[in-house]
């Protein structure tokens, strides 16, 4: 696994993420406020996905979340910006199924999954995409009900997503964003051994 | 932590705030965990329900269009369950004729998921477009299909690397779906459905 873009929004208050983002078309910018990515909207889905660098089609988004009241915020994969595509990880505060995994499809939203999900706010979520299969992980947990196999997205970007969700919207969060793939990643300064005995 | 599976209508226009569901996510479940394969466009799917008390199974397995699955999936079918799940299958627009006393609940499953998972993909490459509509059926051939339908399966199989020699005039949807289902099979993907490998 590689870490191939991060993102901490430790700058000043702006309307946006900023150069390195893109946001999808028919939503709406998350701004920068304190330091980090945050939106209190009532009526408007955000999202912005990260496209300083080209996307393998196998990656994973992940951030800090704190939802609101109403509305939930999340990490998304091949979030595609010309078009509503994407999946993304939703969760919220909601009694019950506060967790979800959703897919667009040029705008059509379907539910892959919905769950129950004990959530603290500034908990780190991730959504990781392999070929057809979605993992959430939650704070390096799996959240094992929230695993799908969907077939519909092939491509895209990492980035942040968020649903609003009526009247009373209080203020979500996201914090050190990261995105990356599934390679071997080795460390700098790390040398491969190779035991030439084990080759004959 | 136990599923049950269904296969069951899908309901909403696929609207944010109608998003596409089980049809009796709302009525039956409201409360209980679950996920989903949606059958591409079509309007039907594939649940998976988290320990779903007795009553709630009963209820849901009174509707006539919801069929229910057995938890244990390694069991054969008797004919009477062949007969059950073939029509089942079938009455969604998924072929069931191929099943036969020799497979098990699992193989009935799994095959649903995969011929899901090629419906899916369908969906991503041609937006909005359905398979059954306009008089089209299971019996329908290739040939018969419109254009865009037949340029959509194409290009579906081709993106799984499929052998799409079956994807001839005189092929029934039936025989198409099968054969791509199997060849998805073959691949032996992982399919996960509520965080459950089937």
């Amino acid at each position: 696994m590689s870490t191939l873009a991060t993102d901490p929004f430790t700058r000043g208050n702006a309307a946006n993420l900023g150069a390195n983002w893109t946001i999808q078309t028919t939503k709406i910018a998350i701004p920068i406020v304190s330091n980090a990515a945050s939106l209190t909207e009532p009526v408007n889905d955000g999202a912005e996905a990260y496209t300083a660098i080209a996307w393998p089609n196998d990656q994973y988004s992940q951030a800090n979340l704190t939802s609101g009241s109403q509305g939930s915020p999340g990490v998304a994969v091949r979030l595609q910006t010309g078009a509503n595509t994407v999946y993304w990880v939703s969760i919220d505060h909601e009694a019950t199924l506060n967790a979800a995994v959703l897919k667009f499809v040029t705008g059509s939203a379907t539910a892959l999954s919905n769950i129950t999900n004990a959530y603290t706010d500034g908990d780190l979520f991730r959504l990781e995409v392999q070929g057809s299969t979605l993992v959430v992980k939650q704070n390096g947990t799996t959240v094992g009900g929230l695993g799908a196999s969907d077939s519909a997205i092939t491509s895209g970007n990492a980035g942040l997503y968020y649903n609003a969700a009526g009247a009373g919207a209080t203020t979500s969060t996201w914090d050190y964003w990261e995105g990356g793939d599934f390679g071997v990643a080795i460390p700098p300064g790390d040398i491969l051994l190779f035991d030439t005995a084990l080759m004959r | 932590m136990t599923i049950n599976l269904y296969v069951m209508p899908i309901v909403g226009t696929g609207a944010k705030t109608d998003m596409r569901r089980p049809k009796y996510k709302d009525s039956v479940f409201p409360t209980l965990s679950w996920g989903m394969y949606d059958y591409g466009n079509e309007p039907w799917c594939l649940v998976g329900i988290v320990d779903i008390p007795v009553a709630t199974d009963t209820a849901l397995t009174a509707n006539p269009d919801c069929l229910g699955l057995p938890t244990n999936l390694d069991q054969t079918l008797t004919t009477a369950q062949r007969n059950r799940v073939s029509n089942g299958l079938e009455s969604a627009n998924i072929p069931g004729t191929w099943l036969t006393t020799s497979n098990t609940w699992r193989d009935a499953v799994r095959f649903v998921g995969a011929i899901c998972q090629f419906a899916q993909r369908y969906q991503g490459l041609v937006t909005g477009s359905l398979w059954f509509t306009g008089g089209v059926t299971l019996a329908t051939t290739y040939g018969a299909l419109p254009q865009a339908a037949k340029d959509g399966l194409l290009a579906a199989a081709q993106s799984f690397s499929f052998d799409t020699s079956g994807l001839v005039a005189g092929s029934t949807l039936r025989q198409v779906l099968v054969s791509v289902g199997n060849q998805y099979l073959a691949s032996q993907p992982p399919l996960v459905l509520a965080g459950v490998t089937l």
